[in-house]
């Protein structure tokens, strides 16, 4: 049996005889680009001179109609005055040559369909009905135009706006997929923004959407109902859809906005339909090159031809798109980026280390080698180039992870990224120039130290590399000019530094996404309509939410638009609810939908939103990320009716409704079921500062005065403080808006950052010298001679011996390093000797005895310098070694003394005097070695810990206890946005801060002494894996708990700054 | 480069003559014409050969069928009583064939029972396996010819396209090349083209936009042999498309 092919091009089945084995429908399509021309033209079903439509001024029922708005596929939209309420809305009203029993039931399923979601981002319905047997959908009338005029009117929208505009549209799109909707007829005709710029998504498949699988959608003239452009291929196929689709239609919307022209253009409906179901659309950079470049690759992955490759949903697509909205990217403060640059270091550092492992497990070269001076690289290029990773690989590091994707590791981690001026990851070139100023001048004094040396420059007759003064002053300077970079750093220019000049980039914090937090959501079930018992209108009661002596708020049912709605039951002769009321469409405000004053009805119907009244929610103490939204939703809703007029008469906690997806709106009754009257709020500042106060503490009678007690951030803590004064809403809007963009609290990744911060240095340095301990090379490592080795001409000056191998350096007797320890010991065994000769002599004398001078010792003293002068006259006689550093480092003056007078003193020693010599004091050497040898041993096994232990203490726990004496709070908690205060909120002093530092790092440092002592001791591998492990428990105890042990024993917390 | 040269061979020798002169001119004209007529017939017969097939008959019949059909179509130049629809070859020849099969099948069979005369040279039994390959769905007889007839016209300007450039001596470059003709994208790269026929990557990109041309080119004419006027041909071919995707 054969398999099937399919095409690659249009995944279409190939049949078995397709031509040359090209797919038929491809080929068909390239025959067919001969004739096409980029011209579009989509006509819709034309609707004008449908006689039995209204035109404007006519009375249509209860309407008056204003204008018209537009005409679709299915009708025509007015712009209508409500004559009873006074309220304008949109009318839709369906075609009269439509009228099919289909054809309303499609429209009426439509409109139930809109009218289920309630979302600021969704154009709000009223309600359907028929007028003169005509359906209608009664919709807010948004004052404003469509993305589409509005693109029409003023061209390609700004970036930032555009992509401004389709998040908004993305809201109102997932907020109906909530309800489970899919909107299918998404394009910028259908986006309509509000005169504040809100976008709202409208008319829900009023188009093409349901009947996109029916094939009279292609009349005969080749015209389609609705736009086939903006429609999915597998709308246009008539396939199952699923949210993919939508999200391809919002693709071609933001590429419209973008260009001002549609994806896919085309002469006549087949050529559209050919090119939509196959052609690839062109990047939107090919019509406009200021989008970014990945803004631009985000659209064409929403435009894929296979529903699978497109974005999943509305949340991954949205914070895809959220760096390139209007908001401009935040510089990084430079904290952070000195954070980052550690981490990028240690980095480097981790690298170099398994690079030059690796060589030397692959066997291009040993440990030996590393040792040469760099001047060997003509004789031997391979060990050369392995010297060199450590000073070559930051400039790979930086270039191709900048360039590739904007971001070293140490940014990635401190959440930073490189951009251009359009937002863009730098690219080669401007990656280069980053690299060039960054890493090349800081390193550059000590390229020049290597040629120097290299090349054998000499100083007073020593080798440059040899110059430790020299070599220290050349390290630093790279410092120095490394910190000089950042001289230009001002916030006007957007924190810049010379290499971000240099290139015309920034280091910009990356971008959060700031989604409203949900809430549970409190849902009821639908009741049906035989089971409702009375009627008010025609909604049907479910129940009463709250009554009192003048008013009761009702939950019913509206069975024409399946939704339920409020109904607040006022007394006969109750005022109408005022004509700028019934107007409002605002998020922060109950919605008025309906009313009626009559002798026995009095009652006026409202949207019914989810969630929950404020004083509800707040019975627990609420977290600033949730009540910082309701703040801004009240603010904005104060400002905005501050502005039109419609301020609420009273401001009261009783008057808030918090809705499942956390919106705050505010009421202008008492809230069903809440309590009648409550404390009223003279001004919108006293207002917020309660409802923020009752909110965190969750106490809704908190007392006016007292301070909120709970861990907020810092700056909300004077943002609050400052609101209390504050008096105008608009301005506490910009200001929340602000605070929307910061953390909220003091994330886990956010403590084990932290923690990673304080173990990353001694952690890096644990595994590289794991590695070089593997590699057997630990001594040769450690010693000091080795950095001053490599840069100098004669290594042998400096290291034990190079040339035999240190690994034999210990069973060679003739090594150097060895004789430099053998003196050593033989004096200090001398020097024993002769203390407890000096001590019986003293003895003697005390008690008045005469002791003769004891031959004995006089015998040892010339025995030693017999034999010091025999062993190791060939060493001390080679000036070069015995006056070089290494020696002049290791061998005491006394020593050096005792050495030369015991060459000087015993010119010629004859065999036999050596032979006694030898028996006396070789002994003494070996147990030394041996000794040696053990400690190595414990050395190698404890030298990573030790190492770790010890950085630890050196680069983290000092610098704390530091730290939090001068500044109350180090580098890593300034860096990570941190700072730590007391129990009430407020800043801790110093003396806490200090105590809270010891308390966190003294059992640590305690533990690690305990624990190498322990270990020296009993020499035991197993003590590593405690102590590590031991770490790792307490790590978590820093990190896991909302406040770590150590807060708890200093009565403080960790906030944000 | 120009494809001048093996151009004439091709497409020149009708490229004016469309079917309607064909048919009008009857026999009786010169035999240029005829072998026309007899051309086309013999281009086109398989989509109504699998079009009687799909109606039920069984091969032998079909294939008798199909052979009187293009008897009685050669030697009188036109079927009585159809309409030349819409001025395509193709709807001609199906409603020929239907007017054909309603009315005239007494006569074949009387024809059949006297031996078949062997008007065009058809290979019946590549016809059934070609056949026997079709897919077995939802095809409709009429969709099934459209999409025959689509996949003949595809056919015809492919192979012409390939004889021109193997006798050009670029058989291998057009080997090579062909998959772009349908975008080719995912499958190989220029680059890889490039490397493969040793030279550069945008000589590549010119000589598939040379060979892109030169197909589309063939195919108008192609389709432009089975309309009544050459301006028709994009319809035609949005006809076939829409029978390729349907």
């Amino acid at each position: 049996m054969k398999t099937q092919r399919s095409c690659p091009d249009c995944g279409s089945p190939l049949p078995p005889d397709a031509p040359e084995g090209l797919c038929p429908e491809c080929l068909m399509k390239c025959g067919l680009k001969l004739q096409q021309k980029m011209t579009i033209s989509v006509q819709p079903i034309e609707t004008t001179g449908d006689p039995d439509l209204p035109n404007p001024g006519d009375q249509f029922g209860d309407y008056r109609i204003e204008c018209e708005l537009g005409r679709g596929g299915m009708g025509a939209v007015y712009e209508a005055e409500q004559l009873e309420t006074g309220r304008r809305v949109a009318l839709k009203v369906l075609a009269h040559k439509l009228h099919s029993a289909d054809a309303r039931a499609r429209f009426f399923r439509e409109g139930r369909l809109a009218a289920s979601i309630n979302h600021p981002n969704s154009v709000y319905v009223y309600g359907t009905g028929e007028i003169e047997g005509t359906p209608v959908i009664v919709m807010e009338l948004i004052n404003g135009s469509t993305l589409e005029e509005r693109v029409k009117k003023d061209g390609p929208l700004p970036v930032g706006e555009a992509v401004d505009a389709i998040v908004d549209v993305i809201s109102g799109l997932q907020a109906a997929q909530a309800t489970g909707i899919l909107h299918r007829d998404i394009k910028p005709a259908n986006c309509f923004e509000d005169a504040d710029g809100t976008v709202k998504v409208g008319d829900f498949g009023l188009s093409i959407s349901t009947e996109a699988r029916d094939e009279t959608n292609l009349t005969q003239e080749g015209m389609f109902l609705g736009t086939p452009i903006f429609s999915s291929p597998e709308q246009l196929r008539g396939e199952e859809l699923n949210v993919r689709s939508d999200i391809y239609s919002v693709g071609g919307t933001l590429f419209y906005l973008l260009t001002g022209r549609t994806p896919f253009e085309g002469k006549t409906m087949v050529q559209i339909l050919a090119t939509v179901l196959n052609a690839a659309p062109p990047s939107p950079r090919e019509f406009r090159k200021d989008i970014p470049e990945r803004l631009a690759k985000l659209v064409l992955r929403c435009l894929e031809k296979t529903p699978g490759e497109r974005f999943a949903d509305y949340e991954e697509l949205r914070r895809a798109l959220v760096p390139f909205g209007s908001e401009a990217p935040v510089p990084a403060p430079l904290p952070i980026r000195l954070l980052a640059g550690g981490v990028d270091c240690l980095m480097l550092v981790l690298f170099s280390s398994l690079l030059m492992l690796a060589g030397i497990l692959m066997g291009l070269y040993t440990f030996r080698d590393i040792a040469r001076p760099p001047g060997a690289w003509s004789q031997n290029p391979v060990p050369f180039l392995f010297q060199m990773i450590p000073n070559l690989l930051p400039f790979a590091y930086y270039l191709v992870m900048e360039s590739r994707w904007g971001f070293t590791i140490g940014k990635a981690v401190c959440g930073l990224r490189v951009v251009d001026a359009n937002r863009n990851p730098p690219g080669f070139w401007k990656a280069f120039r980053r690299m060039a100023v960054y890493v090349v001048i800081p390193a550059l004094p000590g390229w020049i130290l290597i040629a120097l040396a290299v090349m054998g420059t000499t100083i007073d007759g020593q080798n440059v590399g040899q110059s430790r003064v020299l070599t220290m002053a050349i390290l630093w300077t790279g410092w120095l000019f490394l910190a000089l970079l950042f001289a230009s750093v001002r916030q006007r220019n957007g924190l810049a530094a010379l290499q971000d000049l240099a290139s015309g980039t920034r280091v910009t914090r990356k971008p959060h996404l700031k989604a409203r937090p949900s809430m549970a959501a409190v849902d009821l079930e639908p009741v049906t309509e035989t089971q409702s018992k009375s009627r008010i209108g025609s909604y049907h009661v479910l129940e009463t939410l709250g009554k009192s002596a003048n008013d009761e708020w009702v939950l019913a049912y509206d069975a024409r638009l399946l939704r339920k709605v409020w109904i607040h039951v006022v007394a006969l002769g109750a005022p109408e609810v005022p004509k700028h009321l019934r107007a409002l469409g605002r998020p922060g405000r109950l919605r008025w939908i309906a009313g009626r004053r009559s002798e026995g009805e009095n009652w006026d119907v409202y949207e019914a939103p989810d969630g929950m009244s404020l004083l509800h929610q707040i019975e627990e103490p609420q977290p600033w990320e949730l009540v910082r939204f309701w703040m801004l939703d009240l603010a904005q809703e104060l400002a905005a009716s501050e502005r039109d007029g419609s301020p609420p008469s009273v401001l009261s906690l009783n008057r808030v409704w918090v809705s499942t997806e956390g919106r705050a709106k505010l009421l202008d009754a008492p809230v069903p079921g809440g309590e009648a009257s409550g404390e009223a709020f003279e001004d919108a500042g006293s207002f917020l500062t309660k409802v923020a106060a009752a909110s965190l503490e969750g106490n809704a009678e908190m007392p006016k005065d007292e301070a909120i007690k709970v861990a907020i951030p810092l700056h909300v803590r004077r943002f609050l403080e400052a609101l209390r004064e504050s008096t105008q809403p608009e301005t506490m809007a910009a200001e929340l808006k602000g605070l929307i963009h910061k953390p909220a609290r003091v994330t886990r990744a956010r403590r084990a950052g932290l923690v990673a911060g304080c173990l990353a240095v001694p952690l890096v340095w644990f595994v590289s010298f794991s590695f070089l301990i593997e590699a057997g090379a630990l001594d040769a490592v450690t010693s000091p001679g080795f950095q001053e080795g490599i840069q100098s001409g004669r290594p042998e000056l400096f290291l034990p011996d190079t040339a035999a191998g240190v690994e034999a350096s210990f069973e060679d007797v003739d090594s150097f390093g060895t004789w430099v320890n053998d003196i050593n010991e033989l004096f200090h065994h001398l020097r024993i000797l002769q203390r407890s000769d000096q001590r019986a002599r003293d003895f003697f004398e005390r008690a008045g005895l005469q002791q003769e001078e004891s031959k004995e010792a006089a015998n040892r003293d010339r025995l030693l310098g017999i034999f010091i002068s025999k062993r190791y006259r060939t060493f001390v006689e080679d000036t070069d070694r015995w006056n070089g550093p290494y020696a002049m480092d290791r061998v005491e003056h006394q020593v050096r003394l005792f050495v030369e007078a015991s060459l000087r003193d015993y010119p010629n020693p004859t065999e036999e005097e050596f032979a006694e010599a030898e028996a006396a004091f070789e002994p003494i050497l070996a147990k030394k070695r041996e000794r040696d040898e053990d400690f190595l041993e414990a050395l190698n096994r404890w030298m990573p810990l030790g190492a770790a232990g010890g950085f630890l203490l050196l680069c983290v726990a000092v610098p704390a206890i530091l730290a939090a004496l001068c500044f109350r709070g180090g580098l890593l908690l300034l860096s990570l946005g941190l700072v730590v205060v007391r129990k009430d909120g407020r800043r801790a002093s110093r003396a806490r801060v200090l105590w809270r530092s010891l308390v966190t790092w003294l059992p640590l440092i305690i533990l690690l002494i305990l624990l190498s002592l322990v270990a020296v001791k009993t020499g035991s591998v197993a003590w590593v894996y405690v102590t590590t492990v031991g770490m790792i428990i307490y790590s978590f105890l820093m990190v896991i708990p909302e406040r770590s042990l150590s807060d708890r024993l200093a009565g403080t917390r960790l906030v944000l700054r | 480069m120009t494809t001048n040269s093996s151009e004439p061979e091709a497409a020149g020798r009708f490229n004016e003559t469309h079917w309607s002169m064909v048919l009008a001119a009857g026999q009786d004209d010169s035999s240029g014409r005829e072998a026309a007529l007899q051309r086309l017939c013999q281009t086109y017969w398989y989509p109504l050969y699998a079009f009687v097939r799909r109606q039920g008959h069984p091969q032998h019949d079909a294939e008798d069928l199909t052979q009187a059909f293009f008897a009685r179509l050669l030697a009188k130049g036109d079927l009585a009583g159809v309409d030349r629809e819409k001025g395509k070859f193709r709807s001609f020849l199906l409603a020929s064939m239907k007017h054909f099969l309603a009315n005239e099948w007494d006569k074949v069979q009387a024809q059949k029972r006297g031996g078949g005369r062997q008007i065009i040279s058809i290979d019946f039994e590549d016809a059934e396996t070609k056949y026997s390959v079709e897919p077995t769905h939802d095809l409709t007889p009429e969709k099934l010819y459209e999409r025959r007839w689509a996949m003949t016209v595809l056919g015809q300007a492919v192979s012409k396209l390939r004889k021109e450039m193997r006798s050009a001596g670029k058989g291998d470059q057009f080997e090579s090349l062909k998959l772009f003709m349908t975008g080719g994208k995912g499958v190989v790269s220029y680059a890889q083209v490039a490397a493969n026929l040793d030279v550069s990557e945008g000589a590549v990109k010119v000589a598939v936009h040379r060979l892109r041309k030169r197909y589309r080119q063939l195919l108008v004419a192609e389709v432009a042999h089975t309309v009544d006027e050459k301006q028709f041909a994009e319809q035609e071919l949005r006809g076939l498309l829409t029978a390729l995707t349907g």
